[in-house]
């Protein structure tokens, strides 16, 4: 009905009564026309494609009459003499009803396969469902945008999936029925179109629901899988009469084989081009989704910035292995440029080439170095660089102080004159007594533990506020006093280590115990310092855990990731960008998990983190380390509580130092 | 005999058609009144969300207070029209009153956005952001809203005019319907939301 509705209008004075985003933009408005004509062209290779099947199942019937009417077996059961004209009444009722059950048999077999509905597909390609009154301003904005489209469309707004671990740019619908269909949108799409182009894309996946192609092409499918079948019993005929022919030694069998190739044949030639056919629509139906989309955004921008985008980063692929079978849901070939082989002619493709496409939406973007609005030559460089290179930490002044510091704890004469050395240098600022005492007694060492985990000890003692002080001054001087303060941690540690061990347990146990403030992004990094300590120090929890499990070791990536999210981005939805950026590299993946809310992460969680991770092996763990680097390097900057993140957790899970 | 039976089947087929026409045209109708509702309700959604947006935005900002209250009032007034109107829809005055804090409520919002621009704060808020992602998309609902009324007087108006149909449409009474024009070619511009 829709159709045809919009076919009519098409005669009529199509440009006159645009609505006022088209005329206002001022822009050709032929997307009437190409709509029409690509609806012409699909009923026309429609007819084509009933010819070629109606023709496979003729010729399937006349064959088997032809068959039936030489067999002995079938002369002596019935009142059909041997070699009687092949157009009997009988043998063709026998033969239509031999054809129609295969073809029957193999067309019901595909669409019991395929009668899932959308929902069942979007979950089956990792969809998540986007719910209504979700708060994140990405998805927020993904829902206002299905709206605004489906009220352009007018059609009532599907429910929206979201394929978090899919980083191109694509899109699909899905169901039957409109009030069935769902559309799902990749990551990649959210997080690299801008609202415009979310729009284009969208009005793309609509026309789809709205004229039907779903059904249409599931149709095509279904008929094509009965021709397979004509084939199919081709095949098992020839093996089956083969077999018989040579173990009895029965002149007939070699009728069987002839029967079996012809069918074969038959319906490998219906199928090659019924597949042709479908092929060939499929494409018509792009060329009317890219035309209403058109229609429904009355912006070439938005759909041409989207086919723009894909064509240029040469990424239109899925990572799901369900992904191909379902590809011509898809905006562009979801299997990506990786499918092209010899045989390619572009015969088979379900989608036109991008180019073509472009060329009919918005011409203006085919031109060299011609650029949707909103991309700068930055977006090439963001998007083809992941940071996939480790992250670089720069050495901490205070790592100077090692030196010092081990020849301190022997106290000898050599100690202060190497002390003295590195007076003029900036590491020397850090030079007084009283720093480098704290290194090498342990009580001091503790307070100094604390003024850099930037904690007040309850009985403050005098020298306690003046260790304070001198750091803060020195701190306050230094570029990444994140990484100083970590560094200091670490020359720190010999001198913990000399406390008793019962001692340490405690101190440690109400460290761990402590309640930090979860809105300060000083607090984060004090948690990070905190829990570096005890897994450096505490009795119970230096070792490494014991074998631990898958589940142990997702959930510790879950943490960190969350962890490392929060220290380094302070946007609520950029957060949750990098923490699902950071799954995207790993090959075994907690599917539809958000990030911890750092209210419900606590010291000791990321303290068993480490010791999970400590138990991990080397190529696993270097999977966790590079997604943590690319969790950091979301936003492509290096914060310093990130890099003391990295530096920690590298330190403490034996990964590559700095000092390498 | 055989004359009646070819007659009969005729007037038979001609009924049948009939009824197919007038039922299209009458399901183009209606998709027209929803077409049309539409901008209403968008028209509505935006004038609730205002207070909450101008509530968020006086927290930041102190000094814009005539800004934020221009807003307000023109959005009160719009609101004030709009019941009038629900009431009595051809009141010509009311339309004028609805289309004068219409004008006035795009000028607000646009000064409101600029002034934005000076409160990183502000911009930075995720309330506000929230917010002003409804607006933005609201704006675009009103236009969208419209266009999709007009692409229905377009299909409804095409149907009831091409032959044979418009036989039918003239017997049944199929008045041609009116696509949505703005007069005040200042109005069509969408209220520009900047980031």
């Amino acid at each position: 009905m829709r159709q045809q509705s919009g076919a009519s209008s098409l005669s009529g004075n199509a440009g006159s009564t645009l609505g006022a985003a088209g005329e206002a933009r001022g822009f050709a408005t032929n997307f009437f026309q190409q709509q029409a004509q690509a609806r012409r062209n699909t009923w026309r290779i429609f007819a084509l494609f009933w010819l070629a099947i109606a023709a496979t199942v003729i010729f399937t019937t006349v064959v088997i009459a032809f068959f039936l009417s030489h067999s002995e077996e079938f002369a002596d059961k019935s009142q059909v003499h041997q070699g009687q004209f092949v157009f009997h009444p009988e043998v063709l009722l026998w033969s239509t009803l031999g054809t129609l059950a295969v073809v029957g048999f193999g067309y019901l077999r595909r669409r019991w396969m395929l009668a899932k509905g959308g929902k069942a597909v979007a979950t089956s390609l990792g969809g998540r469902l986007v719910e209504r009154r979700s708060e994140q301003s990405d998805e927020r904005r993904l829902l206002n945008v299905v709206d605004e489209m489906a009220l352009a469309a007018r059609i009532p707004s599907p429910p929206v999936y979201l394929l978090d671990n899919e980083r191109s740019i694509n899109a699909f619908a899905a169901g039957y029925h409109p009030t069935d269909a769902v559309v799902g949108v990749t990551r990649g799409s959210i997080q690299r179109l801008n609202r415009d182009e979310l729009q284009g894309l969208m009005a793309h996946e609509f026309s789809h629901i709205f004229n039907g192609d779903m059904r249409l092409n599931m149709q095509m499918v279904c008929w094509i899988g009965g021709l397979e079948a004509i084939s199919t019993f081709g095949r098992s005929l020839m093996r089956s009469a083969s077999n018989r022919s040579s173990s009895s030694r029965k002149k007939n069998g070699g009728g069987g084989v002839i029967l079996g190739l012809a069918l074969f044949v038959i319906g490998i030639l219906g199928t090659f081009l019924a597949s042709l056919l479908r092929a060939a629509i499929s494409r018509q139906r792009e060329h009317l989704a890219d035309a209403s989309a058109l229609q429904f955004t009355r912006n070439p921008y938005g759909i041409g910035g989207v086919l723009w985008k894909i064509w240029k980063l040469k990424d239109g692929g899925l990572n799901s292995p369900y992904a191909k079978e379902v590809s011509h849901f898809f905006l562009s070939s979801a299997s990506g440029a990786g499918t092209a082989s010899y045989f390619d002619f572009g015969f088979f493709n379900t989608h036109p080439a991008l180019e073509t496409r472009l060329q009919r939406v918005c011409p203006e973007l085919l031109r060299d170095g011609s650029r949707p609005p909103g991309v700068d030559r930055d977006f090439f460089e963001r998007v083809e660089s992941p940071i996939e290179q480790r992250i670089e930490i720069p050495v901490p002044q205070s790592a100077k102080l090692a030196g010092a510091v081990s020849l301190l704890r022997q106290a000898t004469e050599q100690a202060s004159a190497l002390g003295a050395s590195l007076e003029g240098t900036p590491a020397g600022g850090l030079g007084t007594s009283l720093l480098r005492f704290a290194f090498r007694e342990a009580t001091m060492a503790k307070s100094l533990a604390l003024a850099v985990a930037n904690i007040r000890p309850t009985p403050t003692t005098p020298t306690d506020d003046e260790l304070r002080q001198q750091l803060d001054a020195w701190l306050a001087t230094v570029d990444q006093p994140e990484l100083e303060r970590l560094q200091l941690l670490n020359l720190s540690l010999p001198a913990l280590r000399e406390t008793p061990e019962e001692e340490r347990r405690n101190w440690l146990g109400e460290l761990e115990q402590l309640q930090l403030p979860d809105d300060s992004s000083d607090a984060r990094f004090c948690m990070l310092l905190l829990a570096y300590l005890i897994f450096a120090l505490h009795p119970d929890r230096r070792t490494p855990l014991r074998a631990p499990s898958q589940a142990e070791r997702l959930l510790a990536t879950h943490q960190l990731l969350s962890f490392a999210a929060q220290v380094g981005h302070e946007v609520a939805a950029e957060r949750e960008q990098a923490y699902a950026a950071g799954w995207m590299t790993m090959k075994r993946k907690l599917p539809g998990l958000a990030a911890q809310p750092l209210a419900q992460l606590h010291i000791a969680h990321l303290v068993h983190a480490f010791r999970v991770l400590k138990a991990t092996p080397p190529l696993t763990l270097a999977e966790i380390h590079q997604s943590l680097d690319r969790v950091l390097g979301f936003d492509r900057r290096l914060k310093g509580a990130e890099a003391a993140l990295v530096q920690a957790l590298r330190t403490a899970t034996g990964a590559p130092n700095w000092s390498r | 005999m055989m004359l009646i039976w070819i007659v009969l089947g005729l007037l038979v087929a001609v009924i049948l058609y009939t009824i197919t026409v007038y039922n299209g045209l009458v399901r183009l109708k209606t998709a027209l009144a929803n077409s049309f509702a539409q901008i209403d309700v968008q028209l509505k959604r935006r004038y609730d969300l205002i207070p909450n947006l101008v509530e968020t935005a006086k927290a930041y900002m102190k000094h814009e207070r005539e800004t934020l209250e221009a807003v307000i009032t023109a959005r009160n007034q719009g609101l004030a029209a709009m019941r009038m109107l629900s009431q009595n829809p051809a009141d010509a005055a009311q339309i004028g009153k609805l289309a004068q804090a219409e004008s006035q409520l795009r000028s607000g919002l646009q000064s409101l956005s600029v002034v934005m621009e000076s409160y990183p704060d502000l911009k930075a808020n995720t309330t506000m952001q929230q917010m002003m992602e409804e607006l933005t998309s609201t704006e675009n609902k009103i236009s969208f809203a419209r266009q999709a009324f007009n692409d229905s007087v377009m299909e409804y108006n095409t149907a009831r005019q091409v032959f044979p149909s418009n036989v039918v449409a003239g017997l049944f009474n199929f008045t041609a319907a009116q696509s949505f024009e703005i007069e005040n070619p200042r109005e069509r511009e969408a209220v520009a939301v900047k980031f």
